[in-house]
């Protein structure tokens, strides 16, 4: 791990160094660069040309005087040069009228960038604003369902109108009875009408489905009244169906008939006793009435 | 003339010294008008434009050439002097020059502001003024179009 890490320094150090020689290189070759750059700014500046040109020329004069050896033609050379030296120190009228321009320039330019960024700022700020904002397409569609909404009644309210209303109407004239409605309709749905009309029925099924030449009496059994002897078989056969275990009368409403049958019983048991005489009583009749 | 670019007047100054009467009247004119923000009256820049002229008259006929043609009269009249030598009374020229060079190798915007032809210069600043006005353009065209926008 240590040597991974030891190769790891060495490498970045090494790059580092690598860097640093490139840095101090690019340096160098800016320096350069400016150093030439300088150079090729003054070369081009006339005046210090001529500067450069009257001091070579005055030299060489004032060397070939001293010597006791003037040369004419360095006069005449030096003549030239004081003259055009003098020429571009005339053109600096123009040249400051430049500068001002320039100058000028260079603060018209400074103001429009600053208002332009100050333009671009804000239109930037108002941009984002409008982002933020929703989508004009968008409220107009949420605004529509608003008032498709609002134009609708609500339903409760329409419900409630209608259970207030319902104790008065019946089912409207107009209405078709054949289709099979919602069940959340006013008045029962057809269907639930059906259902009562069958209930109905169901009560006074042998009354409907009786013949006509068919006895009252064994038609209708009557519930009410109290039990007859003329119809004490029938209810001592439905009680015998119903001690054989069939349940299908769900619908039979217990009435105390099974005192009876203990009379019945009792008189039977007598009769049995008289029969056997002396037979011992197992107690094999679980059946115990008084449990139901 | 008094020259706004400071390093461009230093020069002038330098290899052309203005007689300091001159210089310090119109310094004293400039600052008279310049806190009320007047232009200067006619007649002052015509006389002022006559100093130009003159300046330039004096430029042209500058002081070196009189000076060494005189020294080189008194090195002629009086050789064995060994106080008339050209190399010493020339010394004052040298030292313009020098300083001048000195002067224009130290300020940069001066450099730049030399290193081009005054025809280059003006192609430069009407390309600058265009640019400029492409900008006032724009700005002016967004601000009708806000103004559109806003009126709608």
């Amino acid at each position: 791990m240590s040597e991974n890490i030891m190769g790891h320094v060495k490498s970045i150090s090494s790059v580092s160094l690598m860097t640093d020689n490139t840095n101090s290189i690019s340096t160098n070759s800016l320096n350069m660069i400016d150093y030439n750059n300088e150079s090729n700014d003054l070369s081009k500046v006339q005046i210090y040309n001529d500067i450069s040109e009257y001091e070579n020329t005055l030299f060489k004069l004032v060397e070939s005087v001293d010597k006791f050896k003037p040369d004419v033609k360095l006069a005449h050379q030096l003549i030239d040069v004081d003259e055009r030296l003098f020429k571009s120190l005339d053109s600096f009228v123009e040249y400051d009228k430049i500068s001002t321009k320039l100058e000028e320039c260079d603060k018209e330019a400074a103001e429009l960038d600053t208002k332009t960024k100050e333009i671009l700022g804000t239109l930037n700020e108002c941009h984002g604003l409008l982002n933020s904002l929703p989508m004009l397409e968008q409220v107009e569609f949420e605004k529509d369902i608003i008032l498709k909404q609002r134009s609708k009644i609500n339903s409760k309210l329409l419900l409630d109108y209608a259970t207030k209303l319902s104790k008065f109407t019946k089912i409207p004239p107009t209405f078709n009875k054949g289709s099979i409605g919602p069940n959340n309709f006013i008045w029962p749905a057809e269907d639930a009408l059906r259902r009562g009309m069958l209930a109905m029925a169901s009560l006074h099924s042998k009354e409907l489905t009786k013949l006509p030449n068919e006895p009252e009496e064994a038609s209708e059994p009557d519930k009410s009244t109290e039990p007859d002897k003329s119809t004490e078989p029938i209810e001592e056969e439905k009680i015998t169906v119903d001690n054989e275990g069939d349940i299908s009368m769900g619908s039979i409403v217990y009435d105390g008939s099974h005192k009876v049958k203990e009379n019945e019983k009792a008189e039977e048991n007598e009769k049995g006793s008289e029969a056997e005489a002396d037979n011992m009583d197992l107690d094999l009749d679980l059946f115990n009435p008084d449990e139901f | 003339m008094v020259l706004e670019n400071e390093c461009l007047r230093k020069i002038q100054e330098t290899l052309a010294p203005v007689s300091k009467s001159q210089a310090q009247e119109q310094i004293q004119v400039k600052d008279e008008l310049q806190p009320q923000g007047l232009s200067p009256p006619q007649s002052i820049t015509r006389s002022s434009s006559m100093a130009t002229t003159n300046t330039a008259i004096t430029t042209n006929s500058s002081e070196f050439i009189p000076h060494i043609f005189y020294s080189m009269y008194q090195i002629k009249k009086d050789p064995n002097n060994s106080s008339n030598q050209l190399e010493t009374s020339t010394g004052f020229i040298k030292h313009r020059l020098k300083s001048c060079k000195t002067l224009i190798e130290s300020d940069e915007d001066c450099r730049k502001l030399l290193s081009k032809s005054t025809d280059e210069w003006d192609d430069y600043i009407k390309q600058r003024e265009l640019e400029i006005e492409g900008k006032r353009n724009v700005l002016k065209s967004l601000n009708n179009k806000i103004g559109e926008l806003l009126t709608e």
